[in-house]
């Protein structure tokens, strides 16, 4: 580095350390918050689903063990038509109405609530692209529950399955249910679990894809489809926070394609004991945030105005009658392992 | 294991990747000063850059997954960091300053012309030299000098000529020079005496 970069690194420049400690805690969300990676476990929290489901499109419905009800679905539900507009209009994500709305899929959960995925244009950003993008939302019209929804700007990238996330329980239904993303070609999903009574047990969902025709009415280059699976029995962790309950055991996720070949295969794993640590850390660590940013109120409020003042006799020992406490306020800013 | 302040910048990273909050205050307290003295003394506002500085820690974090953890993170970030201060620049009403005569400029005389604007002005008249300059000589000069990016990288980063880069290098410093006050014919050693 040169002497005048020299000169720059070591420059006196203002303090930002209320910035610094918003980030800090910024970051600890993110890391809290962050999409676990393929395979790994969602959670479960509806509002982390739309976070976490990234690229879906398309519907399923979960059935029974070994019960093929594609048909039987239709007709319990009956209450939008595929191809054609959702019973209500979609307004999630900054819908644009101009796109219209086309019903992907409908279904039941096994619990009998009857839903709709719908796809539509919407005009937000996606990783910081201002163009448009598709949404989905899984809609339960007939029930007052919040729509599921989910965005993608592109392919899925990911091979057949992607992203598969379980909803532990919400407003709509009191069963669990799976979620996921499968890419075109994919013409069967399977998801197996172990339920309650110890027997495993697997379903068969129908896939709700964006074909070529709707593909061609929203837009969309990359066409790829979204499913969505009741899990009824599943056998839970017992005794968790909410955003931590899950399966006690691997539900796993197998995509077939139109030869019956199995394509690939995701599993959502049990929470950890390790991530129930981490979990119990990282609220450990905001609270200790918190802490630090009102100690970094106090001191300013209390002590850093006085020492900006002009000295003379008054502040000197005004100051000094301050230092003490003063300090002590400092030393609850810094973080702990700095200290 | 947990993240520690002993971690090294890849093992953060791959903690964060696994939810571990401190990890990710960690990699925050570590290089927070290093990307908020770009953000600042690129804008030369402090608001502005307490803004860009978090936006490009949060960028890096939620990317994290795209860093090759066998490179050093710093560079990295400061990179964001940077492209980010550009774009907020871009977003300034303010006409740029213009740069009519494009200088031939030797990258030598450049580089005596930072050393003595590095060997004469102390901290206080550096800093406002700085600030005093137009934004895009600024920015030019922090990115070659504090980031120690080449021209034609600089080049690449803001879509314009390494020339008009150059020139703009060149014509901050001599404006930093300027701000020491030597009246023209007068040399620096005869001021500084």
């Amino acid at each position: 580095m040169s002497e005048l970069g020299e000169r720059l690194r070591d420059l006196e420049i203002p303090d930002a350390s209320g910035a610094r400690s918003a980030t800090t805690e910024k970051a600890a969300e993110l890391a809290i918050l962050a999409t676990p990676r393929r395979g790994r476990l969602r959670r479960m929290r509806p509002a982390f689903i739309a976070a976490a489901a990234v690229a879906a499109v398309g519907g399923f419905a979960l059935t029974p063990p070994g019960q093929a009800v594609t048909d039987e679905i239709g007709e319990l539900v009956g209450i939008a038509e595929v191809g054609g507009p959702p019973t209500e209009s979609s307004q999630v994500g900054n819908f644009d109405p101009a796109s219209g709305q086309i019903v992907l899929a409908t279904g039941a959960t096994s619990d009998d609530v009857p839903f709709e995925i719908v796809a539509y244009r919407s005009d937000r950003s996606i990783s910081g692209r201002q163009d448009s993008t598709i949404c989905v939302n899984v809609e339960f019209p007939t029930v007052n529950a919040q729509q599921v929804e989910s965005c993608y700007a592109g392919a899925l990238r990911y091979g057949g399955v992607c992203c598969s996330s379980l909803v532990h329980r919400d407003d709509a239904s009191t069963v669990p249910r799976v979620v996921g993303e499968v890419r075109p070609g994919v013409e069967r999903v399977q998801a197996t679990y172990v339920a309650s009574d110890g027997t495993e047990r697997s379903v068969e969902a129908t896939i709700g894809m964006i074909t070529p025709e709707f593909a061609e009415r929203l837009a969309v280059e990359h066409p790829s489809g979204k499913f969505i699976a009741s899990l009824p029995d599943l056998a839970e962790q017992p005794d968790l926070p909410e955003p931590l309950q899950g399966p006690a055991s691997p539900v796993t996720i197998e995509v077939f394609d139109s030869s019956g070949d199995l394509i690939e295969t995701e599993t959502i794993n049990p929470v950890s004991e390790n991530r129930i640590r981490q979990q119990e850390e990282a609220i450990e660590f905001r609270e200790t945030v918190d802490e630090r940013r009102r100690a970094m109120e106090r001191f300013h409020d209390q002590c850093n105005d006085r020492y900006d003042r002009e000295p003379g006799p008054q502040t000197e020992i005004y100051v000094d009658e301050l230092k003490g406490h003063c300090l002590e306020l400092f030393e609850a800013t810094v973080p702990r392992q700095s200290r | 294991v947990g993240a520690t302040p002993k971690s090294s910048d890849s093992d953060l990273i791959r903690a964060f990747l696994r939810g571990d909050a401190a990890a990710a205050a960690l990699i925050v307290d570590r290089h927070w000063d290093a990307v908020y003295r770009v953000a600042y003394l690129a804008l030369g506002d402090r608001g502005a850059a307490e803004e860009v500085a978090q936006d490009a820690m949060l960028e890096a974090l939620r990317a994290a997954e795209r860093f090759d953890p066998s490179k050093p993170l710093i560079p990295w970030i400061r990179t964001i960091a940077a492209n980010r201060a550009i774009d907020r620049l871009r977003q300034r009403s303010s006409r740029p300053e213009l740069v009519s005569d494009e200088l031939d400029v030797e990258a030598d005389a450049s580089a005596e012309l930072a050393a003595e604007v590095a060997a004469h002005l102390d901290s206080d008249e550096l800093h406002r030299a700085l600030m005093a300059l137009p934004a895009d000589f600024r920015l030019a000069v922090v990115l070659r000098y504090l980031l120690d990016y080449e021209p034609i990288e600089i080049a690449e980063m803001l879509s314009i000529p390494s020339s008009t880069i150059r020139t703009r290098i060149h014509r901050g410093l001599e404006r930093l020079r300027a701000s020491l006050g030597p009246t023209e014919g007068e040399s620096l050693n005869e001021r500084t005496g």
